[in-house]
């Protein structure tokens, strides 16, 4: 009987067409990421910039380092370059080689940015500001992390005076173990808040004693 | 990752099912109009009835004004023992040619084949008491029946009235099957006849049994019987029925739940169909309707499981904080997780697909009114309830298989 024949043709087209469609639907959905977040070499790019930029502007604040607490312009830049690095680590997977790469070097710039602080606390007249060093890991052994996280976003936007920089203990770098050691850090998530070590999460009504 | 995997796999299999479909219409759309009949054939149209007196006159009627010559159509009512005065409603219309019957109450298969050995007209149909007619829908069907290796005729089944949001989804879901329908039938494959006036051949169900009546759903038993007889099912696209749609969503859930049970029971039972023998219907068909149900009821686990995660984070987080979103509301915006993106888009695509079938039905059914709204409405809702009725009734057969011997009266 006539409609009892399979259309071999009609199931090949179809298969041919649907794979293209696929295909198409998966670029163009990759093209639209990549709007939204500038490509990787893109932002690979912007960061490098952004970066040198920082750096040089790093050596201006060392011949006047109290600008750094008198206009927040830098602390906004580094922090916008996180939340940016977040966004890469979402699309583009905790394991890409590539953020680890940027998390690393963003890490330093952290790193440079508190050190900075540090060297002019009491040399100027704005003196009121909380340092928070964060140390976490985004992989499975943390599960408060992501919490604590949610914490201190929500803290640096109510508190301007709070300055967070947020390590993953995983990344390798010598400069990083080298805070680590001095802090003595071996648990996440941890937290040196004013140069104190606290091991553990910590809510909002733990923190609010510390916020100057 | 194992997610993502399955749900690139079903979109995959989903726009494949898609285009096929689409291709398969385009490629047959000359042959969409009804055959024009060589001959006049006698017909009965049964009414089965069981207290429907509020419906039951609006039914008559339309089957009264049918444009068919009135020697050759005969209109039976059959009162299932009703408790309400729909026997005394259909009394009324005696004079009007309607034959009536009144017997004890026994189901409706039973009803049906109750006058199935009273008459002898080349074609028998009926029409639930909740349905009604378009006049020059008989018409239009009963020309396939040249062809005498067809023996049923089924019509475009839409929801009459439809006023609430409930009411509404199905209309645009009856639409999508009558797109559905004409597509099956150009490839053999129609596998359910729906009860509202769908038109067979009596000789078949005089040769092969009458309407099944240990079934939920005599309707896609006999259609699963016709197939596996090697019979050709037809559908004309602008018969009109209408019927009406449950108006709440539990009235909805015990037809689905029949409707469902009685589907699985009955391709288990012509589970032979599944076989290459058997053309498209057997080796794609068939196998895709369970392939899709077994996709949405993991797409809606999915949901349920990554909306009950999330919503159990956020309240550990915001408790935290101490419930203060303000600071929050700033950052949120680059939230949202894009991981999935090209899912959406190919989502957009299927979705794309399946509007251009319901603006086929509307089109060739001649269907008025607006559907793009209730389209959206029915995509954001529709695979939620599909999915979550197929789960239920997936979980009521495998109950029933367990406690056979305790009865299971399915009847809902």
């Amino acid at each position: 009987m006539e409609r009892r024949e399979i259309n071999k043709i009609r199931y090949f087209v179809v298969f041919v067409i649907t794979t293209l469609v696929f295909l198409v639907g998966i670029w163009v959905g990759q093209l639209i990421a990549d709007f939204r977040f500038g490509s990787i070499d893109e932002t690979q790019n912007d960061l490098r910039t952004q970066t040198a930029t920082l750096e040089t502007q790093y050596l201006l604040v060392s011949q006047n380092p109290c600008i750094l607490l008198e206009s927040d312009k830098l602390a906004t830049e580094l922090y916008e370059m996180g939340t940016k690095l977040v966004n890469m680590e979402e699309n583009y997977g905790k394991n890409s080689k590539d953020v680890k790469n940027l998390k690393e070097y963003y890490s330093l710039l952290e790193l440079k940015h508190w050190l900075f602080l540090e060297q002019i606390k009491g040399k100027c007249k704005q003196n009121n500001f909380t340092s928070v060093l964060y140390f976490y890991s985004n992989l499975d052994d943390c599960e408060k992390c992501s919490e604590q996280g949610y914490v201190l976003t929500y803290l640096r936007e109510k508190y301007p005076n709070l300055k967070v920089y947020s390590f993953d203990v995983n990344i390798e770098n010598p400069a990083l173990e080298w805070i680590k050691d001095v802090y003595n850090i071996s648990e996440v998530p941890s937290l040196v808040i004013d140069n104190i070590k606290y091991v553990g999460f910590m809510d909002e009504d733990n923190f609010k004693e510390f916020i100057k | 990752m194992i997610w993502a995997i399955i749900m690139y796999v079903t979109i995959y299999f989903g726009l494949y099912t898609s285009i096929f479909l689409l291709l398969t219409f385009l490629e047959n759309k000359d042959n969409i109009k009804n055959p024009e009949a060589k001959k006049i054939y006698s017909v009965s149209v049964i009414v089965p009835a069981y207290n429907e007196a509020m419906g039951i006159t609006k039914t008559i009627e339309s089957l009264l004004r049918l444009d068919y010559p009135k020697n050759k159509l005969k209109i039976i009512v059959v009162d299932d023992g009703s408790k309400d005065n729909t026997y005394e409603i259909a009394k009324r219309y005696e004079n009007r040619g309607v034959i009536v019957f009144t017997k004890k109450n026994s189901g409706k298969a039973n009803s049906l084949n109750f006058v199935l050995k009273k008459i002898d007209t080349e074609l028998i149909g009926c029409l639930d008491a909740d349905s009604y007619v378009d006049s020059g829908a008989l018409k239009k069907m009963i020309g396939y029946f040249d062809d005498n290796n067809v023996m049923v005729v089924t019509p475009s089944i839409k929801i009459g009235n439809a006023k609430n949001i409930l009411q509404q989804i199905q209309r645009i879901e009856y639409l999508m099957g009558v797109y559905l329908r004409k597509v099956f039938s150009f490839l053999g494959s129609i596998h359910v006849t729906p009860g509202p006036f769908s038109i067979y051949r009596k000789s078949f169900l005089d040769k092969y049994g009458g309407w099944d009546e240990s079934t939920l759903t005599e309707d896609i038993e006999l259609a699963l019987r016709i197939q596996s007889k090697n019979f050709i099912l037809e559908n004309s696209i602008d018969a009109n029925v209408y019927t009406i749609g449950p108006k709440t969503f539990n009235g909805l859930f015990k037809q689905r739940m029949r409707w469902y049970v009685g589907f699985i029971n009955n391709v288990i039972k012509y589970k032979s169909l599944f076989n290459i023998k058997y053309g498209n219907l057997g080796i794609f068909i068939l196998p895709s309707s369970f392939i899709f149900v077994a996709f949405s009821i993991l797409a809606l686990f999915y949901s349920v499981y990554k909306l009950g995660i999330n919503a159990f984070e956020w309240l550990i987080n915001v408790s935290a904080i101490n419930f203060e979103f303000n600071p929050y509301l700033r950052t949120l915006s680059s939230s949202f997780n894009f991981y999935m993106q090209p899912f959406f888009i190919l989502t957009l695509v299927m979705m794309l697909f399946g509007a251009i079938g319901v603006v086929i039905a509307k089109r060739y059914s001649k269907e008025l009114g607006n559907v793009g709204f209730f389209y959206v409405i029915y995509l954001l809702f529709y695979w939620l309830l599909f999915a979550f009725w197929w789960f239920i009734a997936s979980i009521y057969k495998l109950f029933s298989v367990k406690m056979k011997w305790g009865g299971f009266n399915g009847k809902a």
